[in-house]
């Protein structure tokens, strides 16, 4: 698995002071979607899965943020946060059945992927317009604030979601009624071909957190190490002082926006 | 993609735990093998199940939250009141019944709404309940559905039925299908001031029930009087499901009523009739209603069925089809344009089930197929209100 050449190797770890256990813990909550992800696309080329939507690459945001969450707060995924599912310790039988449409997926063969919630794993899925979910998590926070509980909730989209009206109402919404949501938004450069240039032109997402005056980080998305450990002292905050946060991962997915689609868009340099 | 290989999240967090001395090639390999035998297993599982299995009535089934309509009785005290009072009135007896219930919407708040239903709701219920919302249908009703898998029932107010289309997408994709999909309701009122006759134009007017009966996992509620509008609410807000319920804005100050001054729910899916006769079936709902029983004034020797349906998801169509088997004439009228709507899809229902009782072609009647024009004249002329004797005579003629 190492990379054949070293020299671009730039990530740089942050000094914590994670247990060796939790380290291991997040290395090996990494691998786990990573050889999930191999598998299927062996199985998708042998024809016996019909589609998939690679994460590959963007690992470290999925398992970051469900580690730094507590398992009883919702977390709202789109379709590459394989991750998420994972470190919510659902059985991978339901998964794979799931994906396959049959009944012991989550439902009965109705909805395919990730497109499904479960109350049980506190995991709500994505419906494929992506916009409305982010609105979803701001009643989910505003349940939890309405309830008294110091709750918060997180919700993922894409830098190619944020185009969408959607966005900007959920965290208009959010920001005027001070909801707890974690707004995660993974860059990965492209919306499924479109280069962000022609998805946008503002310099980075985490400036738009000026126009709802939401606080914003830009987190290194590769770096589990940063992820986890922003993640988990904004959690706390926020848990503790309910607001929406808007956190920009910058990251790349190493494969096409679902397989049949192909990476011939990117340059290879 | 080379530049980014070499970021690769996994391969330069395993060189820096083995730089630390963290991990071991040996650790490694047993995650490795441990994750890849999980996977193997599980999928053998997977791969060994049947496919999936269903019956259509198990399908239709799972569309909607299953619901046991619970009977509270009208008392004998009443008074008489207008549509929009009614309206009020159930609003608030159903937030003094379900503590938990928000209520969303523009200007609803310190304002009371731009139809004032809401006008003492925020000194009664406080501001965490009843919420002014920014301009953005969408958001809102994606937020009352994160309400609705979090526990807490909700209303969206809004300002005008016209406006729901900025939130279609939620409607009609999340909370619609969301029951089917993965068990989990989408327990949501959205009130929807509607209707024409008010000289409000293209924006202020129309009645959109029809956008929302077409997709499966709605319901839908029309009522034409105050005593059923604050029965099917208080009903509404009972059913874990979404429903749609229309108030048209031109009865809520000109209709009264005697209604129950007490909590009370009525069942939907039950028509009712305001007349019974044997010639004729006028099927409606809503203005309409009222329009049928003005025309009904210039036909005092006619004996006519009329049927105010009520709720359009359920649908009574039993209650039409035996009617029209007993008068073998039938009209139906929505102010709706006429091509896809309610009046349309009754017609199509009648003539598949009752056609050897029908004495005459089924008519249908509706606005023009125009947008809704604002000035009193053209909106007189769209609305198919002064149509209503004509096509009766036409049928009776028959």
């Amino acid at each position: 698995m190492k990379p054949a050449t070293t020299e671009f190797t730039t990530i740089k770890y942050p000094d914590t002071k994670l247990s060796d256990s939790t380290l291991l813990k997040l290395y090996r909550g990494m691998l786990k979607p990573r050889l999930i992800e191999e598998k299927m696309l062996i199985l998708l080329r042998q024809g016996r899965i019909s589609k998939w939507f690679s994460g590959i690459g963007q690992e470290a945001i999925s398992i970051g943020v469900t580690m730094a969450m507590q398992e009883d707060e919702y977390i709202l995924p789109m379709h590459r946060n394989l991750g998420v599912f994972t470190a919510r310790e659902i059985p991978l039988y339901r998964l794979f059945s799931q994906w396959q449409g049959k009944a012991n997926g989550f439902t009965k063969g109705r909805d395919r992927s990730f497109h499904f919630g479960t109350q049980e794993y506190k995991i709500v899925g994505m419906i494929s317009h992506l916009g409305p979910q982010l609105g979803v998590a701001d009643g989910i926070a505003l349940a939890h604030k309405l309830k008294n509980e110091n709750k918060l909730t997180a919700v993922f989209t894409g830098e190619g979601g944020t185009s969408e009206g959607d966005f900007h109402e959920a965290l208009n919404i959010a920001s005027v009624w001070d909801l707890p949501v974690l707004f995660c938004v993974e860059n990965n450069g492209y919306g499924l071909s479109t280069p962000t240039t022609e998805q946008y032109r503002c310099k980075n997402i985490m400036d738009r957190g000026i126009g709802y005056g939401m606080e914003a980080h830009q987190i290194d998305g590769n770096n589990i190490l940063e992820v986890f450990t922003k993640v988990s002292e904004i959690a706390e905050s926020v848990r503790k002082n309910p607001r929406p946060v808007l956190l920009e991962f910058i990251t790349f997915r190493m494969r096409g926006h679902e397989e049949a689609s192909g990476t011939k868009y990117v340059p290879q340099d | 993609m080379n530049e980014w290989a070499a970021k690769d999240p996994i391969s330069n967090f395993k060189e820096f735990l083995q730089e630390k001395n963290i991990l071991t090639e040996e650790i490694d390999n047993e995650y490795i093998n441990e994750i890849k035998v999980e996977i193997d297993e599980n999928l053998q599982l997977a791969f060994e199940e049947e496919v999936v299995i269903s019956s259509t009535s198990e399908e239709l089934n799972d569309v909607y939250q299953e619901f046991e309509f619970q009977h509270f009785e009208e008392n004998y005290e009443t008074e008489n009141i207008r549509f929009i009072d009614a309206i009020a009135e159930g609003l608030k007896q159903s937030m003094q019944k379900h503590e938990d219930l928000v209520l969303m919407g523009q200007d609803i708040a310190d304002y009371g709404g731009v139809f004032k239903i809401t006008e003492n709701s925020l000194t009664d219920f406080g501001k965490d309940r009843v919420r002014n919302t920014p301009i953005c249908e969408s958001g809102i009703v994606a937020t009352a559905m994160g309400l609705s898998i979090n526990g807490v029932k909700s209303m969206v107010e809004m300002q005008f039925a016209d406006f729901v289309s900025s939130g279609f997408n939620p409607i009609v994709n999340y909370l619609a299908k969301i029951h089917y999909r993965w068990n989990q309701q989408a327990d949501v009122v959205i009130r929807m001031p509607c209707g024409a006759g008010v000289q409000a134009g293209p924006f202020h007017s129309q009645t959109n029930e029809a956008w929302f009966t077409k997709t499966p996992g709605l319901k839908v509620v029309y009522p034409a009087f105050p005593k059923d509008a604050k029965g099917l609410l208080n009903t509404a807000f009972n059913d874990p499901n979404p429903v749609l319920f229309f108030e048209h804005k031109a009865l809520y100050r000109s209709i009264r009523q005697e209604v129950p001054t007490n909590y009370y729910t009525i069942p939907f899916g039950k028509a009712a009739f305001l007349q019974e006769g044997n010639e004729v079936s006028i099927v409606t709902y809503g203005a309409a209603v009222h329009w049928a029983m003005e025309a009904l004034l210039e036909f005092p020797n006619l004996s006519v069925d009329l049927i105010d349906l009520r709720t359009l998801q359920p649908l009574d169509i039993e209650t039409v089809f035996n009617s029209v088997k007993k008068t073998g004439r039938v009209l139906i009228i929505n102010e709706d344009s006429i091509f896809g709507s309610i009046a349309s899809d009754i017609a199509a229902q009648i003539a598949e089930e009752c056609f050897e009782y029908l004495d005459a072609p089924i008519k249908r009647l509706g606005s023009m197929e125009t947008p809704i024009p604002f000035t009193k004249n053209l909106e007189d002329q769209y609305l198919p209100k002064n149509r209503i004797n004509e096509k009766l005579k036409e049928l009776m003629a028959y």
